[in-house]
């Protein structure tokens, strides 16, 4: 709950930052079909969609355009909760990883700024905890949820594509281990498979109509560059002063280690128990979709996952240690290695900016400023930095901000009534000979006139 | 009597005179058909009758409204006659979720293909039988009448569902099918399209229903009348191109036909095995344009219907989408502006001369 409320408070108070201010602007404002007509790997859809619903509903401001992420937010929360509850039991071992999974700064941040991972990891942790329950109760209703939530998760964001197939393969390869009937199969296909490729597909056809793979521009060129993303995410700046290859050599190890558990449950008689199925599901995730990425990389020239494009991997690290630690000796490693964690997410705990976006911080601030200047006057031209652009505009909407004229992409020195730089441009304004009316102390972001 | 009137009067004309005609052969060869299927099976094998005698009245140049009038006054009153005493028993009834599901799609997109056929300037198919039609209101008349080939084409694909205890897969398929945008452009144009497929599929639900081999022989003359040739070439058009796009497909399916993959899912069941080969030679056959898919579409959309029956919900969400997708304005949202499709309603009422009906 509280983490809840965490994520509540950075939604109204955090400055849009240029990313939300895009899509808002880009697929939320403007029509459906407008919308549609223009994708972007930016046009995460179902969000999208809830964004239109809840700025229709409730009009425009930070919450309200982030409210579906903090919805998800709280889904994943629920979902972690629930999933460890079941998986490692009540006990120290169910509250680390917990705090794992709900503490790290990386996953935090899109628990509430309004973009699809948040949801979408939600709907994929909801989907692992009902196939991991599936196997306790054998109930067919778990079945169809998880495959809805799978859509769902793909809906949300198409990065979630890669684990949720590859979750359905781990899980689907370990029911059929089992079957002794064809009827399994027809009924992972009738319960499983056709509810989750029916719920993305009803969702996404239409926007994803005129999508290439062009589109899908943002990734890393290579492997290792993809684990440092995720690394450097999570554990900046200690992540700093550590070689890169100790990280890539122990995820290797737990990647080997729990697809291994995975191959152990498929080669086993008996159904799995809660931690041996979240780590073997954990396990197969991984290692498929480890192939599917590399294969598809090597195919298509498809990129890598970099950083939040690769955020699936955090729960799925984190279930598959938790899940192998069931011996006392791994379990004394994986408490201390996550007590570690957990201290230095505390550290890294921040509730002032999203750190991927730390230069918009202020840009909330600046235009107080520039509101407190200007009072109905028309025609207020404001240029400067192009990554104010998104947001100036943003709150040019949000604000009726009549009296400004539509922020325009250029250089930092085209004529304006005001300009905005970002801390990197900020001395723009002294080349410029222009005056400094606002500097912002936390990103050192300026508005000069 | 103003000129809608007479747009309308002849396919009604027609229609009546189809059905009559499908019911005394249908009684006549002693078929056993349910009540629904003898009124939708009867309008197509009527509909052949129909067009040999037309096309006889024409080779003694009795090509004339009058005489059509008379036709189908003697054709009614003698299928009422013959058939007075014998009603044949009904299809199990449509579950009412889905009954709320197919009669609002059927009336709304049925009201937007009525105006649009109604505004058609141009002819160019479904052959003798639209000279009985045209006498009366032009070419509006002609497309109005293969307008009712695809309603006849939807409503058979119901009573198939219906017939065989898998009312959510008709009842999918003729949502699905009804709603396809080069569909309802095809069948509120005066062309043939609907009716080969209404054809087609009205010789696979006689086969199946152990009907009479003459009325298949029947059809499929009528379908061989109506179009003689075979696609000119061996194009496959990317599934986006024909579903989504329609830029050089001649038109789009609709969206919902990209998951006919899913259709290999009902080969496991006795129907599917029937169905999804049809379907598969009938799309191979047809693979460079979408007009030449619609007789393919009625097999498709069972086939799915019959692999997604067994996951709840999904029929009922694909059929909603389907007709939403189908709608001219969603259309626009994704398909390429110049495919050819329904855009909606005709801007301006069509008038129609007495000067010309007299020609």
């Amino acid at each position: 709950m509280a983490l809840i409320a965490v994520n509540v408070y950075r939604a109204a108070t955090q400055a849009i930052t240029i990313d939300e201010a895009y899509t808002y602007n880009t697929f939320v404002e403007r029509g459906v079909a407008d919308s549609v007509k223009y994708y972007d790997a930016n046009n995460h859809v179902l969000h999208t969609i809830l964004v239109k619903l809840s700025t229709a509903v409730f009009g425009v401001s930070e919450l309200t355009v982030r409210l579906p992420s903090v919805l998800g937010g709280a889904l994943y929360l629920t979902a972690v909760w629930r999933l460890c509850s079941y998986a490692f039991g009540g006990g120290w071992m169910m509250l680390l990883a917990v705090a794992m999974l709900g503490l790290n700064p990386f996953v935090l941040d899109y628990l509430s700024i309004a973009r699809g991972y948040g949801l979408g990891l939600a709907f994929l942790l909801l989907a692992m905890d009902q196939l991991t329950r599936y196997f306790g109760d054998l109930r067919r209703g778990r079945l169809y949820g998880a495959g809805v939530a799978l859509g769902l998760a793909v809906a949300s964001q198409l990065v979630f594509l890669v684990p949720g197939a590859g979750l359905a393969t781990a899980f689907a390869a370990i029911v059929l281990r089992r079957a002794r009937s064809r009827a399994s199969v027809w009924m992972l296909v009738d319960h499983f498979a056709i509810p989750g490729i029916v719920t993305a597909f009803v969702i996404l056809v239409v926007p994803l109509s005129r999508a290439i793979v062009g589109h899908y521009y943002y990734g890393a060129v290579s492997l290792s560059q993809a684990v440092w993303s995720l690394v450097a995410a999570s554990f900046t700046p200690w992540a700093l002063s550590v070689d890169l290859w100790w990280f890539i050599a122990a995820l290797a190890l737990l990647v080997a280690a729990s697809g291994a558990a995975f191959v152990l449950v498929l080669r086993r008689a008996e159904r799995p128990g809660g931690g041996e199925a979240v780590a073997a599901l954990a396990g197969g995730t991984m290692v498929f979709s480890l192939a599917a990425l590399v294969a598809a990389h090597h195919a298509a020239g498809v990129l890598y996952p970099l950083e939040r494009t690769g955020i699936y991997w955090v729960p799925l690290f984190v279930l598959a240690g938790f899940g192998l630690a069931r011996r006392r000796g791994a379990r004394a490693v994986v408490a201390v290695v996550s007590l570690l964690c957990v201290v230095q997410f505390a550290q890294l705990f921040r509730v002032s900016y999203y750190r991927p976006w730390m230069g918009d911080a202020g840009v909330q601030r600046i235009v107080a400023a520039l509101r407190a200047r200007e009072r109905g006057a028309r025609g207020v031209r404001v240029s400067g930095s192009w990554e104010f652009e998104p947001a100036l505009n943003f709150y040019r909407r949000m604000y009726r901000l009549e009296w400004m004229e539509p922020a325009v992409r250029g250089a930092p020195d085209d004529p304006g009534d005001y300009h905005v730089f970002t801390g990197p441009d900020a001395g723009m304004a002294d080349r410029l000979g222009l005056r400094v009316l606002y500097r912002d102390s936390l990103t050192g972001a300026v508005l000069a006139r | 009597m103003g000129p809608n009137f007479y747009i309308l009067l002849g396919p009604a004309l027609a229609v009546a005179a189809s059905i009559a005609l499908g019911r005394l052969v249908v009684r006549a060869l002693r078929v056993e058909l349910h009540r629904e299927e003898e009124l939708v099976l009867g309008f197509v094998v009527g509909a052949a009758c129909l067009s040999a005698l037309v096309a006889a009245m024409a080779a003694v140049h009795l090509d004339r409204r009058g005489a059509f009038v008379g036709l189908t006054a003697v054709v009614v009153a003698l299928a009422l006659w013959r058939t007075r005493e014998t009603a044949a028993k009904r299809l199990p009834r449509l579950e009412w979720r889905w009954t709320a599901l197919v009669a609002p799609v059927f009336a709304t997109f049925g009201t937007l293909y009525l105006a649009n056929a109604m505004g058609t300037k141009a002819a160019d198919g479904a052959r003798i039988l639209f000279l009985f039609v045209f006498s009366f209101g032009r070419h509006a008349s002609a497309a109005v009448m293969h307008l009712a080939f695809l309603v006849a084409l939807a409503m058979t694909v119901l009573c198939y569902g219906r017939r065989y205890g898998m009312p959510g897969a008709g009842a999918f398929g003729a949502i699905v099918v009804f709603t396809s945008p080069v569909a309802g452009a095809a069948a509120t144009s005066a062309l043939d399209d609907a009716a080969v497929a209404c054809a087609v599929f009205a010789i696979f639900y006689l086969l199946e229903t152990r009907g009479s081999l003459a009325l298949c022989g029947l059809l499929a003359a009528f379908a061989l009348s109506l179009r003689h040739t075979l696609p000119p070439s061996l194009v496959f058009r990317a599934p986006r191109e024909l579903a989504l796009w329609g830029t050089e497909a001649g038109g789009l399916l609709g969206p919902v036909f990209l998951l006919a993959p899913l259709a290999l899912l009902a080969l496991r069941d006795p129907h599917g095995r029937r169905l999804v080969p049809v379907a598969a030679v009938l799309m191979l056959a047809g693979a460079a344009d979408a007009r030449w898919m619609i007789p393919a579409l009625p097999f498709l959309a069972l086939a799915m219907g019959i692999a997604l029956a067994r996951s709840r919900g999904a029929l009922p969400v694909l059929a909603v989408a389907a007709a939403l997708f189908s709608w001219p304005g969603v259309v626009g949202v994704y398909a390429d502006p110049q495919a050819w499709r329904i855009k909606g309603l005709p801007a301006t009422p069509v008038v129609v001369r007495d000067a010309d009906m007299d020609k």
